[in-house]
């Protein structure tokens, strides 16, 4: 049902399928495979993340603002997590997601069904950073 | 910021296993770990690049966590105070996860290197599983109590670490007023029907049993519990018209809107599940903020006030200016009808300064009409209002 191997209780059960439009930072202009990979794809030998849930789903934010805020505050810790920003959109097809209203991030477990390994991108800007 | 070589120490001194991410978004910022032994450590990622992610680490009693989770500690402060005297730090290779270097650090110390964010607020949201409820062993218990029972369950993350009192003056006082209101029954007679049992801390978790009957076949608090449970799961105008219409009174429905405003206000999730040691039923309910805002929107449904004024000429029958809210009572003489109202509040000083006889002189009357249409929860109300008479 999910195209990651998904540790028991995952997703929660309160996770939904959801039509929305999110944002999601990207490496490059154009996105790539590389740019959709979960954070548990990302280290596959790292064993500390393989069970943790939200390290098997997809990070994306509502809104362009909050997309920014969270990039800015990876940038203060050190790493650039990318250079562009795109708009994506997540349909009922691709999965389910968990929202958390107070940061406006999304996390998004996706369907095995969905086969495309990227999403449509949209209106991909290079971030300002000022 | 470079950490004294003096706090280095040879391999990182746990064995940890991540057990849950508190904040994790794009990067494993805040996780729950814990050693082979059961004690809790939070670690924060500090600083990360493409190689490496340094983590602080602090050791932690469960009263602690459950602290700085219901945002009652910053996380900032409880590295200040930690309750064992050090900190430590790990760097760990992103791609295998080992640990490459460590380092133990005094608190006072710790501080000073500012690695945590005065401003960093723990973004922990509950995520919500189902709440597996044990139906065979709830069903067990009210065969051995030989009573109904209702099971009360209410999660929020504000009741993390200890019960808010809204929790039960505006959630498990209502189930429990709604439950009196419908086996009419009063607080003096409360230690005779009811009692309490199964307490749960870490969230608010209580069964309720019920015996009102006190006979073999407990039918009337079945009633009760059933259309409790109804009413918790209830979403459209149709669910609120049938358990209206199986109800003598409409006094649960002021608890009931308690409940689910407290629902909203505290975004919680209450799961409750009756078992019936007669029928063998168990029946569950769980309404949430987003259930409860649907359920909101159809109580509070409001058609629009329909205001209309009228002349009626007759007599007066009734006047009581002495009441809160003076009244009248009159007759018309031509369609031979009484009408009563209050007096509009301008009017009572020429009320009071008239010589009204009563029954007698005709007058012609003034009289707004305020109609209040029946809504799903209401019946139809109509207000009157004397707001001009003159002697005719």
């Amino acid at each position: 049902m999910w195209k990651e191997e998904l540790p028991e209780n995952c997703p929660p059960t309160s996770a939904e399928s959801l039509n929305v439009d999110t944002y999601r930072i990207l490496v490059g202009e154009t996105a790539v495979e590389e740019d959709f990979l979960t954070y548990a794809k990302m280290h596959p030998e790292n064993k500390r993340y393989q069970s943790l849930c939200e390290a098997n789903a997809l990070s994306s934010y509502d809104t362009r603002e909050n997309a920014l805020i969270a990039w800015k505050k990876a940038l203060k810790r050190g790493k650039r997590i990318g250079n562009y920003i795109a708009k994506v959109y997540l349909t009922k097809e691709h999965g389910v997601n968990h929202f958390k209203e107070k940061t406006g991030h999304l996390s998004t477990w996706v369907f095995s069904a969905y086969e495309e390994n990227t999403f449509d991108c949209h209106e991909i800007n290079l971030i300002d950073e000022d | 910021m470079k950490i004294d070589n003096i706090y280095h120490i040879e391999e990182f001194p746990f064995n940890l296993k991540v057990i849950q991410a508190i904040d994790f978004e794009m990067e494993p910022i805040l996780l729950l770990e814990r050693d082979t032994i059961g004690n809790n450590f939070l670690s924060y990622l500090y600083y990360s690049d493409e190689i490496n992610e340094h983590r602080a680490y602090l050791q932690l009693s469960d009263d602690r966590l459950n602290e700085i989770l219901a945002n009652e500690l910053t996380l900032k402060r409880a590295f200040s105070i930690p309750e064992t005297n050090l900190i430590t730090v790990g760097v760990f290779a992103l791609e295998s996860g080992v640990a490459m270097e460590s380092f133990m650090i005094p608190s006072q110390v710790f501080e000073e290197y500012k690695l945590i964010p005065e401003d960093y607020e723990v973004q922990f949201e509950q995520v919500h599983n189902k709440v597996e409820l044990d139906k065979s062993e709830l069903l067990q218990f009210s065969e051995r109590k030989q009573k109904i029972v209702l099971d009360f369950y209410l999660q929020s993350e504000n009741l993390l670490n200890n019960i808010k009192p809204y929790a039960i003056y505006k959630i498990l006082t209502p189930v429990i007023e709604i439950i009196k209101s419908m086996l009419e029954f009063d607080s003096r007679t409360a230690d005779k029907h009811l009692a309490f049992s199964n307490f749960r801390q870490g969230s608010l978790g209580v069964t309720i049993e019920v015996n009102y009957s006190h006979d073999l076949f407990l039918e009337k608090e079945s009633e009760a519990l059933e259309i409790l449970i109804l009413l918790l799961n209830a979403q459209e105008k149709n669910d609120f018209e049938s358990i209206i219409s199986r109800t003598k009174n409409e006094k649960y429905l002021k608890y009931y809107k308690s409940i689910i405003k407290s629902i909203i206000d505290n975004d919680a999730y209450l799961h409750t599940a009756y078992a019936n040691p007669i029928s063998k039923i168990v029946q569950t309910s769980l309404i949430d903020k987003k259930k409860a805002l649907v359920a909101r929107e159809v109580i509070d449904e409001t058609l629009e006030i329909i205001e209309d004024t009228e002349v009626i000429t007759g007599t007066f029958l009734e006047i009581d200016v002495d009441r809160k809210q003076p009244s009248f009572k009159i007759h018309s003489s031509e369609e031979d009808f009484t009408v009563k109202g209050k007096f509009e509040l301008s009017l009572l000083e020429k009320v009071k300064n008239d010589f009204i006889n009563i029954g007698k002189e005709n007058y012609s009357f003034t009289i707004k009409t305020i109609y209040h249409p029946e809504t799903t929860l209401k019946s139809e109300e109509i207000n009157r209002f004397l707001i001009d008479y003159k002697k005719l």
